[in-house]
This record gives C-alpha cells, sequence and structure tokens, in this order.
C-alpha cells in the first residue's frame, strides 16, 4: 500500500493546510502495514490456490484489502470463488450452498492445516461466509486473522451472482463493487481510498454506526474528484447525512437490496451521530480560518477520539489560541473557545465549594 | 414515598431533556429510581451522558446527573431541588472547586437565579456548563491553580 501513502500531487491546494496535514500523518499511522499486507494477501492466495483446486471455475476478491482501504490492525480478508454451476445443480429452489461450503472448508483445510495447527473452520451457522479463523493474527498482539470465503455461483439472468444465504441463496454483485472501488480509487489518484480510511476509523472509534461497505457505498456517490483529506470527509459527511436521510443506501452494483445498518442502530441515529461529525468538522475548519490553529486541531482531534491516531494541541498551543480568540471574541460570538458546544452559555456562574 | 414528586413528572422531563435528547441522542440515557423507604432513600432522577466533549480533551468525558426529591436544609432554604442536581464527571479529579472531589460546583446556591443554572434552562445548557466548568479544572491543574471563571467564596452563608 505504498502508492496510497503518498500524499496528493495535483489536488487542489487546502484551504486548511494546518488540518490537512495533520489528517494526512493521521491517515498514515493508521493505514495497513506492508509486512501486514504481505503477510494478508499471501494467505489469501493460499485459499485461493485450494479453492481453484477444488472447484475450478474463477475466484474474486473483495473487501479492505482488496479495495486499498484498509487499516492497522489487519484483521481479515474477505473473499470468494464462483462454483462452475452449468448444470444448474444450484440455486434458488434448487440445492442449497451447504455441500459447495463443506467443500471449501475441507479444501482450505487441507492447503493450510499444516502451516497453521491452530486453524479453525466454520460454515455451519454463519449466514454467508465459510469462516476462517488462522489461530495465527498477521499483527502482532491481535487476537487473531480471519478469512469470509463465500462459495457463489453466477447468477444466470442478469448481473451478478448468487451467495450463500443461510440455507438458500441471495444476489450481489462482489465483483463490481470491487472493480468500482478500484475504477474510484484509479479516477481519484487514490484520494477515495484515504479519505475512506478516515471515515472507516471515524465510525470505529464512534461506536460503529455504519459498516465499511456502506461507507463505501456513500463514497462512491459522493467523492468522484481527487480531493485533499479535509475536503473529502467534509463532502462525504455532508452526502451521507443527505442521503441516509432519505433512507438506507442502495447497493452501487443495483443487484442486492439496500445495504442494512449495523445492528442496535436506527437511521435517525445514524444520521445525528454524522450531524455531531460534521459540526465538528465545519468547526475545525472555521477555527484554522479564523487563525487558530490549535482550537482547530482540538475540534478535529475530538471527532476521531483517538489521541494515539490524532493527538490533541499541547496544552500551550491551546491556550495561546483561547486567550487570543477570547481577546478578540464578540461577546455574542456563536463558539465560545471555551466550551466546544455551538451554544452560548446564557449565564456567568460563580463556581464554588464547601471550604 | 407515595407522594409524586418533580423526576416523575412527564411535563418536567420533557422541558429538560428535550433539547438535550435532541442533541446527544443515544448517548444520554435517563433512569427513574423508585423510593425505597427501608433504607430512606426517596427516589432519584438519573440522565447518564457517556460523550461529553471538552475543550483541550481528545477522549469524551462521561456525565451523570442527579436529581433528588429534596436537598439537604443547608440548600433548602436557597435553591430548589429540581434547580442543583448533583453533576459528577471525572470523579477524583483535583479541582478546587467541588464536593467530597466527584461532585462539580458548578453554581453558588445562594445566587440571584439569574446567576445560576434552573431546570427551566434544559439539561443541554447544564452540560454546556459541566464542559467548561471540566475546561477550568483542566486548566487549573496546568497553569499555576488559575481559574479562569467567577468564583464564589467557600462555604455558603449559613455556615
Amino acid at each position: 500500500m505504498t502508492l496510497l501513502a503518498q500524499p496528493p500531487t495535483s489536488a487542489p491546494i487546502p484551504e486548511c493546510p494546518y488540518l490537512e496535514r495533520a489528517l494526512i500523518e493521521a491517515r498514515e499511522r493508521i493505514q495497513v502495514k506492508r509486512i501486514e499486507l504481505d503477510e494478508a494477501r499471501s494467505r489469501r492466495q493460499r485459499i485461493i490456490n485450494a479453492l481453484r483446486r477444488e472447484f475450478g471455475g474463477r475466484c474474486y476478491v473483495n473487501g479492505s484489502v482488496a479495495h486499498g482501504d484498509a487499516l492497522t490492525p489487519l484483521t481479515d480478508i474477505d473473499l470468494g470463488v464462483v462454483v462452475p454451476n452449468d448444470d444448474g445443480v444450484y440455486g434458488p429452489g434448487r440445492r442449497g450452498p451447504a455441500d459447495l461450503q463443506q467443500r471449501a472448508a475441507d479444501a482450505i483445510r487441507r492447503e493450510l492445516g499444516g502451516d497453521f495447527p491452530n486453524l479453525r473452520i466454520t460454515w455451519i451457522g454463519q449466514r454467508r461466509a465459510v469462516f476462517v479463523q488462522f489461530g495465527d493474527p498477521v499483527t502482532p498482539g491481535q487476537k487473531d486473522f480471519t478469512a469470509d470465503v463465500i462459495t457463489a455461483i453466477d447468477y444466470v439472468g442478469g448481473n451478478g451472482l448468487h451467495i450463500p444465504d443461510n440455507d438458500g441463496w441471495s444476489r450481489s454483485d462482489p465483483e463490481a463493487h470491487t472493480r468500482m472501488i478500484s475504477e474510484r480509487n484509479d479516477a481519484t489518484h487514490a484520494s477515495f481510498a484515504r479519505v475512506m480510511r478516515l471515515i472507516k476509523h471515524w465510525a470505529r472509534r464512534n461506536g460503529k454506526p455504519l459498516c465499511s461497505w456502506n461507507i463505501k457505498a456513500l463514497g462512491l456517490e459522493a467523492l468522484t474528484r481527487e480531493t485533499g483529506m479535509l475536503d473529502g470527509m467534509r463532502m462525504w459527511f455532508d452526502h451521507a447525512i443527505d442521503s441516509l436521510s432519505e433512507g438506507p443506501t442502495d447497493d452501487p452494483a443495483h443487484v442486492a437490496g439496500p445495504i442494512g445498518l449495523p445492528d442496535g442502530w436506527s437511521i435517525g441515529e445514524v444520521v445525528r451521530e454524522l450531524q455531531e461529525a460534521a459540526r465538528k468538522l465545519r468547526r475545525a475548519i472555521r477555527f484554522e480560518q479564523e487563525g487558530y490553529p490549535a482550537l482547530a486541531l482540538d475540534e478535529l482531534a475530538k471527532l476521531f477520539r483517538d489521541p494515539q491516531m490524532m493527538p490533541g494541541p499541547t496544552s500551550a498551543d491551546l491556550q495561546s489560541d483561547i486567550k487570543r480568540r477570547e481577546a478578540n471574541l464578540a461577546p455574542t460570538a456563536a463558539i465560545l473557545p471555551t466550551t466546544v458546544s455551538s451554544n452560548a452559555l446564557p449565564l456567568k456562574p460563580r463556581s464554588w465549594g464547601r471550604g | 414515598m407515595n407522594a409524586s414528586w418533580y423526576g416523575e413528572s412527564m411535563t418536567f422531563r420533557v422541558m429538560l431533556e428535550a433539547e438535550a435528547k435532541r442533541r446527544y441522542g443515544r448517548h444520554l440515557t435517563v433512569r427513574l429510581n423508585g423510593p425505597l423507604p427501608q433504607v430512606n432513600f426517596e427516589g432519584s432522577l438519573v440522565y447518564n451522558l457517556d460523550a461529553l466533549d471538552v475543550r483541550g480533551r481528545v477522549m469524551p468525558v462521561p456525565v451523570e446527573v442527579t436529581f433528588r426529591p429534596r436537598l439537604r436544609a443547608q440548600y433548602a432554604a436557597a435553591i430548589s431541588a429540581e434547580d442543583y442536581p448533583r453533576v459528577v464527571a471525572d470523579p477524583g479529579a483535583e479541582s478546587p472547586h467541588r464536593l467530597d472531589r466527584n461532585a462539580l460546583c458548578l453554581y453558588y446556591p445562594w445566587d440571584p437565579p439569574e446567576e445560576r443554572w434552573s431546570a427551566p434552562m434544559g439539561l443541554a445548557s447544564l452540560f454546556d456548563l459541566t464542559a467548561q466548568h471540566l475546561f477550568y479544572e483542566q486548566w487549573w491543574r496546568e497553569n499555576d491553580h488559575e481559574w479562569l471563571g467567577r468564583e464564589a467564596p467557600h462555604g455558603g452563608p449559613t455556615r
């Protein structure tokens, strides 16, 4: 992923260079490491080899490694095999995916079992994938590294595939998804993947209101040109708020139904989280444009809630900005430097103590 | 205690919570604790906000606000119980303006009403005050005990 680590070369000059630099540095801290990626790809290739030997047909890759937006720690990979089904044995109303999943599990176990003694492969009870637990993390310190392996068949009547859905099948087009993401990365000179990394990390640190695929599907709608990080994030949040306010996100390939929300989230709650994030982003931009970079960074760091990824400003810099801004503030200014809320406090009470 | 108190009134709660619920959504939870006469507990209305943003802090701060049916006699003569909840954040942090090291002394109960928070202002503005107070505390700890806000003398006039 070295290519994606380079800063944009021809994106518009950012209006907030301080925040843009902070985002570039933060992104570099969270992006997948070369050693993680190499190991993940090696394991993925071995699964592909096993599936090809077992089924013939074609394999595809998707998920964050295939889409170029993986984060560290890297914990999983996604891939699938499209099993030849010329005789039409499998499909809706015919045979379900169970025996294909069993064969895939056996083939993967034969390929990897010798090198991964703690390997566990389960497919019974999984909705879609054969779930491979390597028992050996790619990133030191992580619990494990896993693979979701789909045993699909071609959809004869149109675009896409039939993929397992419990005992039956449902439609999806993961090959088109990866192709669309790849084309968008090319068209945006990789700024799409860079912005997606930041948004995915925001989601990871804020209760996961959207799954990664939903984030990227919204990104495909929102990010059509090369952008800086700040501009890209602003475009994504603004679009996501508008789009989700109207309903769940459509499948970009127009094959599957709308993308579901994570368990425990309503669409109203998701929109509220997005609005709050967008407010922080706007306040950060406004602070930098007014000449208060430490206050700007304080707002941006709060968006991610991850001091390892984006540390806040130093206390001295923050105090300097606060004092300057207080001196310059009109009494009715909308954002008080000492609070984070956009509401001006209605009173200036006296703090006290019991003595 | 069978008689109802303000915490059980939906009218009171809607007035108190409306803006805060809009602002904080699922991050704000509420529970109404019934009375336990056997231990002389009259009940409480407790709000928990899991994510209050405070200037200068990357991570949000959990805050608990507790309303009780009545205050101790020391305060009851000065201020209504609904206007003087117990607000706890950063428990144990060093500060010049706390009760028992946990509850924040956000305002002086004996000040005139226009200089202190009251329930009709809503929970959202109480969280704003709390965020400012926590920022002042951090500043006080890092800046040679300088307090940025206004201060009342410690101890109440009844002492």
